[in-house]
């Protein structure tokens, strides 16, 4: 290409050809109309041939030399024996000339500063929300035990709203006003420094702010993890101290007066891997209703908070928009949880601690588990492979024994009304725990790295498991403040549940039984966490038990009958029993098992949510 | 030429008459400053021509044309490097003003790329971010766990409960340990009833917490007083050969019964009744009467609690074989418990702990397929004796027989192969197995690498395993396959590979009755099928 430029330039001048001195193809300058840079790269072509050809002349014994002579050579050199066309020499140096060259890297320069800004101002967000957010809302926490054990010291509070106002004006000051973002992340601020906003207005600041990244394409996601809790657990005491507190507290109780609760709140942050979507149309009234979009954001966490989410996808209806998808703790929980049940010595991972008759759903599970990773794995080498990588892995008994933690404090969601500590399925412990582990880094099991091959076959359960929670997730984020109230949830609780606990227990409910009646594959896998829900020790009394309770005994109670009684007294060993039936059905079957019995429960067909 | 002869003579201020030769003179001093001129040589090759001196001349031409082709080289080669010299310029200029600064600028983005994309660092320089929100709720969570488990569990005292310190934390970690709530339960039981019984006799009877506790009469309990009788002894001893030989139980056992009314055991000869009752309860179980195998295990436990594992071990047994699964888990859990109350206690012997720890891995591989809590108790069994010092005989026949238990499990759940080589080598190294044995370790060797698909070794195992039928034709008939062949149908290996390890298994079993030469026909088929792969 550089050839035939040089050879056009040579044409219009063929008489500045000199071989015996300096000439003006030498010069860069020489090629006029043509981007600066090139011309160099011209220059030094042409002086590179002119050596070539001097260096031929003088093997010849040839001196001095004709410029004619010169000239043949040269022409030669550049064109070759080829017949040349001037079509393409024309179209060649056109395409240089900077009329067209500096137009065009102007443009590119611009869309690459655009995409850089761009790039920019999401780093800026990422770095606000990943750790100045979350540290801001530590801040706030630190002020308020401060408020709690310390009271009398002014001085030191001053330095804190200094602090605090200095860490606030740097995360303003960090964002970018574009598309409003600043503003409306600076009215969330000013809510969470609030000590009169309630979680759900915190939520709903929040979700506003999601619903804006949402709509600009901006991949991240925000969750606060707010905690409603009575001010007295805030103070720093000594054991002596927290009985004589409670014992005034429940004498305060006793007179009728209200215990103050004090709202403390953690950021957590997201980044949005992928944007999916479930569309739901409301078939069971007679008028024509909107499609519903429902989003649903396959996150991963970026914050650097010590603390775990405690389910695998988090959904708040109302309070937050669309529901998100914790792939990290879906990884998880394949690795850590299931996929153990393969190896004899991995199965003791997959239930949680202090659990009733623990041998026997160890033994129940592993079969179900089993059972689901067969059908997804069936090539004897895949199971070979996905065995050996397992092996690897709870090699690592830190890392089981904390997954057997996590597991035993996971809650299938959210719920408004954050009952216990655990409510906001956020847990602490495990990590706090893990962090006892005193060893040095060196001594302690290296991450494990796998190759390719085993992220494929890993993606093989991903795959399976997806669509569920996915699925599960949508459910919840489904109106139904329009469907019928149903005639059994009077009599059934009784004093058990608050009105947000049953609103909760019905939503774990119809979103298990759907989920089981709308996918395809793993059922066993959901059948044994609607089991492991309804044995953990830690759920017993909660949301998550009386739903799981009553899924395994209406699912058996219509296989044995037709028909749905709803009640969640189930003795250990019936649950066992009901949920070894179960796992010896077919996909098939329990698919229109669930299909019939949430159909019996909830007096209404099954959603269809469609992608 | 004449012309340039004058010429020269005008270039050089000679005198218009001096001779040819007297010019040949001149040239030859002017070449002696300036030897290499070919212009000069010129003149000399003309002027020994024209003088007659035609191969001077011939030589001087030669010499012309040569030095004349050295300055066109020379002028050649000047020319190029002028023009090396102003290409290297020009790449200089380049480089000075277009590529460096477009460098400049490039490394200045990236440099300003990574440190903008560089995490900030967070509250403190440390890794682990400290953030007192967490602390404060994993504290409270903690408390919540502990609540919730002792609602769950209102028999067992919390004691750290509600106490927010680090020791909370520790005791959750305890609690996180396997069986742990039973552990405590069982403890709590145990120091309650020591606080009740002070005397040494309560505190060394043990009570399972997985079974009701055992209702016994007054008279299976006391013994009558006094002193032991020289002569029961002796008659027990020369009686005890007799009873050994009766096969029927019921006999067996009216024949006790008739003697310990007659003789009206003391409580120093309590160790003789005890030997005479666990008669009875090994026949009742071998021929698998489970009624009166529990019947006379109950009457044992009333009687003396020192030969406890062993009532636990045939009630383990017998409910298993009664289909009563969860009782039999019970009284393997009283097993276990039984052992470590023993151990804490210090009435056993190292040899004696590590045989109960093999006989529980036994009964957990055996009876519930359990292989983690199998091999842990193997593991635990070798650790009590491989800490010893000076070790006795029987402590290294108990090594030998645990190390080959080990190595079925390590086979069964196909460790890797570093651990598996480690355990191997001690076998070899140790010379402690007898020739029946290292025929089941050749076995367990070969399906190992057979299952590895490490054909090689696998071969040389099989080789070792042939000679060794070939030269003692006899194997062990103690060695239980059946919870190998088990885990067997439960594994992922293809149909081929399953057969040959069943078929390998045959060779090795005694309960296959196959002549010798079958069993070495089997060894060479398999040898073939390894090697037609």
């Amino acid at each position: 290409m550089l050839n035939k430029i040089i050879f056009s330039s040579i044409q219009k001048v063929p008489h500045s050809l000199n071989a015996m001195t300096t000439d003006i193809f030498e010069n860069p300058s020489t090629y006029t109309g043509i981007i600066y840079p090139l011309r160099y790269l011209l220059a030094l072509r042409y002086q590179k041939l002119k050596l070539k050809i001097l260096q031929s002349f003088r093997l010849n014994k040839i001196y001095p030399i004709a410029n004619e002579d010169y000239q043949s050579l040269l022409t030669q050199e550049l064109i070759g024996g080829g017949k040349y066309n001037t079509q393409s020499q024309f179209f060649l140096v056109k395409i240089f000339q900077p009329i067209i060259i500096y137009p065009l890297l102007l443009i590119t320069l611009a869309l690459a500063g655009y995409h850089f800004y761009n790039q920019q101002q999401l780093q800026q967000i990422e770095n606000v929300i990943t750790h100045k957010l979350p540290y801001f809302s530590d801040l706030l926490h630190q002020k308020l035990l401060l408020k709690y054990s310390d009271g009398n010291s002014e001085a030191k509070h001053k330095g804190f709203d200094l602090l605090i106002d200095k860490i606030q004006q740097e995360i303003l000051d960090e964002l970018p006003e574009r598309y409003g973002i600043k503003d409306r992340i600076a009215e969330q601020i000013i809510k969470l420094k609030d000590p009169t906003t309630t979680s759900k207005e915190i939520l709903l600041g929040f979700k506003s702010v999601n619903k804006l990244f949402d709509e600009k394409g901006i991949p991240f996601y925000l969750s606060p993890k707010s905690f409603s809790v009575q001010c007295s657990s805030l103070i720093e005491s000594t054991k002596e101290e927290k009985i004589i507190i409670k014992k005034i507290e429940k004498r305060m109780e006793g007179l009728g007066k209200k215990l103050k609760l004090c709202r403390t709140t953690m950021m957590t942050a997201y980044k949005v891997s992928q944007r999916n979507q479930l569309y739901y149309r409301d078939t069971s009234s007679d008028k024509a209703t909107k499609k519903i979009e429902l989003p649903l954001f396959h996150v991963e966490r970026i914050d650097k908070v010590p603390a775990v989410d405690g389910a695998l996808g988090l959904t708040f209806k109302d309070l937050g928009h669309g529901s998100i998808i914790l792939n990290d703790r879906i990884s998880h929980f394949e690795e850590e949880s299931v996929l153990p049940a393969l190896t004899f010595q991995g199965r003791k991972y997959i239930i949680p601690y202090w659990i009733q008759g623990d041998y026997e759903i160890e033994e129940a599970i592993t079969k179900g588990y089993t059972k689901d990773l067969f059908s997804i794995y069936t090539e004897p080498d895949e199971r070979t492979k996905i065995k050996v990588t397992i092996k690897k892995i709870i090699k690592n008994k830190e890392r089981m024994l904390n997954a057997k933690l996590e597991q035993t404090l996971q809650r299938p969601k959210d719920n408004t009304s954050r009952s216990n500590l655990f409510g906001g399925s956020f847990d602490a412990i495990s990590t706090l725990l893990t962090q006892l582990d005193k060893k040095p880094t060196d001594q302690k099991p290296a991450e494990l790295v796998l190759d390719n091959k085993t992220k494929a076959l890993l993606k093989k359960l991903n795959d399976v498991i997806l669509p569920s929670i996915e699925y599960h997730e949508a459910y919840h984020q489904i109106d139904k403040k329009h469907w019928q109230d149903l005639a059994w949830i009077k009599t059934l609780f009784k004093e058990e549940l608050t009105a947000d606990g049953i609103d909760h227990t019905l939503e774990e409910l119809g979103a298990y039984l759907s989920q089981l009646a709308s996918t395809e594959k793993g059922h066993n896998i959901w059948l044994s966490k609607i089991l492991i829900f309804s044995l953990n020790p830690m759920t017993k009394g909660q949301a998550e038990y009386f739903a799981s309770s009553m899924i395994l005994n209406a699912m058996d109670s219509m296989d044995q009958t037709g028909k749905v009684t709803p009640h969640y007294d189930a003795s250990v060993n019936k649950k066992i029993k009901i949920y070894k039936k179960l796992s010896n059905y077919s996909n098939k079957e329990i698919r229109l098992l669930a299909q019939m019995t949430y159909e019996a429960l909830f007096e209404r067909s099954v959603p269809e949510l469609k992608p | 030429m004449s012309t340039l002869f004058s010429q020269l003579r005008k270039r050089w201020d000679l005198k218009e008459d001096i001779s040819n030769k007297e010019l040949l003179f001149y040239v030859k001093i002017k070449l002696k400053e300036d030897p290499d001129n070919p212009e000069l040589i010129y003149v000399l090759a003309e002027l020994q021509r024209h003088l007659g001196e035609t191969k001077e001349a011939i030589k001087s031409y030669k010499e012309t044309i040569q030095l004349t082709d050295q300055r066109t080289q020379q002028r050649g080669i000047s020319l190029e490097q002028q023009l090396v010299l102003r290409r290297k310029k020009v790449f200089e200029t380049f480089l000075l003003y277009t590529l460096f600064p477009f460098l400049v600028i490039l490394l200045s983005a990236i440099i300003y790329w990574n440190m903008s994309n560089k995490p900030e660092e967070l509250n403190g320089s440390n890794k682990e971010p400290q953030f007192a929100f967490t602390n404060w709720l994993a504290k409270r969570q903690l408390v919540e766990i502990m609540s919730t488990l002792k609602k769950q569990n209102p028999e067992i005292s919390f004691e750290s409960n509600g106490s927010v310190t680090q020791s909370t934390e520790d005791f959750l970690l305890s609690l996180m340990k396997p069986n742990s709530l039973s552990q405590l339960k069982r403890e709590q039981q145990e120091s309650l009833d020591k606080g009740k019984n002070k005397g040494k006799e309560a505190q060394a009877r043990f009570q399972c917490a997985h079974e009701a506790p055992v209702q016994c009469t007054k008279q299976e309990m006391s013994l009558a007083s006094g002193k032991p009788r020289k002569g029961v002894a002796v008659l027990m001893q020369s009686y005890w050969a007799i009873l050994k030989t009766e096969k029927d139980c019921k006999k067996l056992e009216s024949s006790i019964e008739t003697i310990i009314k007659q003789l009206n055991f003391r409580e120093s000869e309590k160790e003789i009744k005890v030997i005479l009752d666990s008669l009875s309860i090994e026949c009742f179980s071998q021929a698998k009467d489970i009624e009166n195998t529990l019947k006379q295990a109950r009457k044992l436990q009333c009687t003396d609690s020192s030969y406890i594992n062993t009532i636990y071990w045939y009630k383990t047994i017998s409910y298993h074989r009664a289909g009563k699964i969860k009782e039999a888990q019970a009284a393997y859990r009283c097993y276990q418990d039984a052992l470590k109350h023993a151990e804490k206690i210090g009435d056993i012997t190292l040899s004696e702990v590590a045989s109960r720890h093999r006989e529980s891995a036994v009964l957990a591989w055996l009876y519930f397929g359990d292989l983690p809590t199998a091999m842990n108790e193997l593991i635990t069994a070798r650790k009590t004796l491989k800490g010893r010092k000076n070790k006795t005989a029987s402590m290294l026949r108990v090594i030998s027989e645990i190390n080959l238990d080990l190595m079925e499990a390590y086979v069964t759940d196909n460790v890797d192969i570093e651990t598996f080589k480690a355990l191997l080598e001690e076998i070899n190294s140790s010379g402690l197995l007898t020739d029946p044995y290292k025929q089941i370790k050749d076995t367990l060797t070969a399906i190992y690498y057979l299952q590895n698909k490490d054909n090689a070794t696998a071969i040389i195992s099989l080789q070792n395993l042939r000679s060794r039928y070939k030269l003692i034709p006899e194997f062990i008939c103690g060695w239980d396959w059946s919870g190998f062949i088990h885990s067997l149908e439960t594994s992922t290996y293809d149909k081929e590979m399953k057969e040959k390890i069943i078929k390998l298994v045959a060779v090795s079993s005694c309960e296959e009755p196959q002549p010798m030469e079958q069993r070495i026909k089997s060894i060479d088929q398999i040898l073939q099928w390894i090697q037609a792969h």
